[in-house]
């Protein structure tokens, strides 16, 4: 596998939220708004990155019956600094973000991407991978996040979007807006990928 | 004893874990097209929640809080309810093999729902004290397999209907949540808190 | 033997995350508590304006700051009121004249409630309404304009919000009266 492959890899063919469908909790709860979605990518890019880092480059030392725990233990700590830094640095955020800060922790991602690629390739590889992964996760993110933003708030990054007559649709940033917008999306892309099948 | 009854129906009802909070989404997606599976999935959750609720709140309180360490909720947290449910499970396999049989697979499958570790954080959050927490457990439980039934049931019916392809899947199951949200909207009066 | 390398990889893998932990959580401390030290002398000024000098004190296991003027006169109290909305804590910087008899202002620090209805706690407008309401037997809402001095209007499609704030209020200046009043 090219170094290029492996890095386009997380940002569509195998897109983390929007095809494997994983770390479906903060694409539906934080999305509502871009930045919100901008940040929790950068927290996930951060962990994802740093933790695919740590078992590419201590694999050959776990033994293999406890490298879950051992893995735990690592995205664990990678994510107590992160949601540590963010409440230093940047409180708004952190209090936007909330609880699913710590819940990336289990954010099947990480585990999934350390378990199937950082445990047996290269620390250069998973680093890329982690890359493309967490850029996937974070446009999947901000895409769900400007949908929502620009229907239930007329706003967009904070700006207004000057269309007059446009009464926001509250319901997008309601739970409800979350399920349903999340589901069209997937739609959208189930349908793309069809339309590219016929073709060929 | 109100204030345990407003957790209860704030967890099951008014705040599902869910369809407000969005953390047991995995497993709903891949479980609920059963009821039976459904089914089993909740009684397993439910069983582990309350365990759960329980056994951190010592950890947390007894040991994190004591020792001033509370920096290590995350690992801590995660690491227990891990090894608890590894626990459960070997548990159930010797003393009752059809129990097993019926709830096993679905174990491990809880140790990355998002619901148990969210659970553990709420409480923490919410400073719930052991009985509000272990409560707080097994109403998020009961919560979830309440909605992960009505899915299913939902979902059993779909089979029948005439879905386009490209809403095949998961799509579906995220609009049918949607429309169960907007649904569990009307509960919001219920508590005055 | 094997058993013996198990457990030597997670108690050092424990060991080094308990120490990152330790030393992260240690130097970001006293920036946490200073961010919440900041919003609430910002918090503090926005509810009196007139407000020169805040002095901290605890009394009663309760923090009350006293405010005063240029010249040095007790303007009045303020304290930090919290507790649980529709959708999660609410924190309220409360501002209470000298005679404790008034609401000097209330800004809201954290909130989580529902975007475009309960969010709606943090405009001005709803905000305002609360500088100079009597707190005398209690403040109270109603859903049309109000009427009495000790009486906010609530926000449309968000009682239960706008009570909680009510309430929380009320709960909490109950408090501060009787520590400063005993």
């Amino acid at each position: 596998m090219s170094k290029k492959t492996i890095f386009l890899a997380g940002l569509w063919r195998e897109h983390p939220n929007l095809r494997q469908l994983l770390g479906m909790c903060p694409t539906l709860a934080i999305t509502t708004s871009v930045l919100n979605g901008f940040a929790m990518g950068t927290a996930v890019l951060f962990v994802l990155v740093f933790s695919s880092f740590m078992v590419a480059l201590i694999k050959r030392l776990i033994p293999h019956q406890v490298r879950i725990a051992v893995y735990t233990i690592i995205i664990a700590t990678f994510v107590t600094i992160a949601d540590i830094t963010l409440k230093a640095f940047s409180p708004q955020i952190s209090r936007a973000l909330g609880p699913y800060v710590p819940l990336i922790v289990v954010n099947c991602i990480i585990l999934g991407r350390a378990e199937a690629f950082a445990s047996r390739n290269s620390v250069g590889n998973s680093v890329l991978d982690a890359l493309g992964m967490s850029l996937g996760f974070m446009w999947g993110l901000m895409a769900i996040g400007a949908v929502r933003e620009i229907l239930g708030r007329g706003t967009i990054f904070g700006f207004r979007l000057g269309i007059i007559h446009f009464r926001p649709w509250i319901i997008m940033l309601l739970p409800a807006g979350a399920f349903f917008v999340l589901g069209f999306v997937i739609a959208f892309m189930n349908f793309l990928d069809r339309q590219k099948r016929l073709k060929t | 004893m109100k204030e345990i009854f407003l957790i209860f129906i704030g967890a099951v009802l008014v705040n599902n874990f869910v369809l407000s909070y969005f953390l047991g989404i995995c497993p709903f997606l891949g479980v609920s097209n059963r009821l039976e599976s459904s089914l089993g999935m909740g009684m397993a959750v439910t069983f582990v929640m309350s365990l759960a609720a329980a056994i951190t709140w010592l950890f947390y309180y007894l040991i994190l809080v004591r020792f001033h360490i509370e920096f290590l909720e995350y690992v801590v947290f995660i690491l227990v309810i891990a090894s608890l449910v590894q626990i459960v499970e070997m548990f159930i396999k010797k003393y009752s093999p059809p129990l097993y049989q019926a709830l096993g697979i679905y174990l491990p499958l809880i140790t990355t729902n998002c619901a148990i570790l969210g659970l553990a954080l709420f409480m923490v959050l919410r400073q719930y004290n052991f009985v509000q927490s272990v409560i707080f457990g097994f109403a998020t439980g009961l919560g979830f397999m309440l909605v992960l039934v009505a899915m299913a049931g939902i979902r059993e019916e779909m089979d029948f209907s005439d879905i386009p392809a490209a809403f095949k899947g998961a799509p579906i199951v995220l609009i049918t949540a949607g429309i169960l949200a907007l649904a569990f909207m009307g509960f919001s009066g219920l508590i005055s808190g | 033997m094997k058993y013996f390398r198990i457990v030597l990889v997670l108690l050092v893998t424990s060991l080094i995350s308990a120490f990152c932990l330790s030393l992260v959580s240690s130097l970001a401390k006293a920036r946490i508590e200073n961010n919440e030290k900041t919003a609430i002398e910002r918090a503090i000024y926005v509810v009196a304006p007139a407000a020169k000098k805040v002095e901290e004190k605890l009394t009663a296991g309760k923090t009350i700051y006293k405010l005063y003027d240029g010249q040095g006169n007790l303007i009045g109290y303020a304290f930090l009121a919290k507790g649980y909305g529709y959708q999660g804590e609410i924190k309220i910087i409360c501002g209470l004249d000298k005679n404790l008899e008034k609401i000097l202002g209330i800004e809201i620090i954290a909130s989580s409630e529902t975007p475009g209805l309960g969010a709606h706690i943090n405009d001005s407008w709803f905000k305002k309404q609360f500088r100079g309401i009597k707190v005398l037997p209690r403040i109270v809402y109603s859903k049309r304009k109000s009427r009495q001095d000790n009486e906010i209007q609530a926000i449309s499609g968000a009682t239960i919000s706008s009570r909680s704030v009510v309430e929380i209020l009320n709960k909490e200046i109950t408090k501060v009266r009787k520590i400063l009043q005993p």
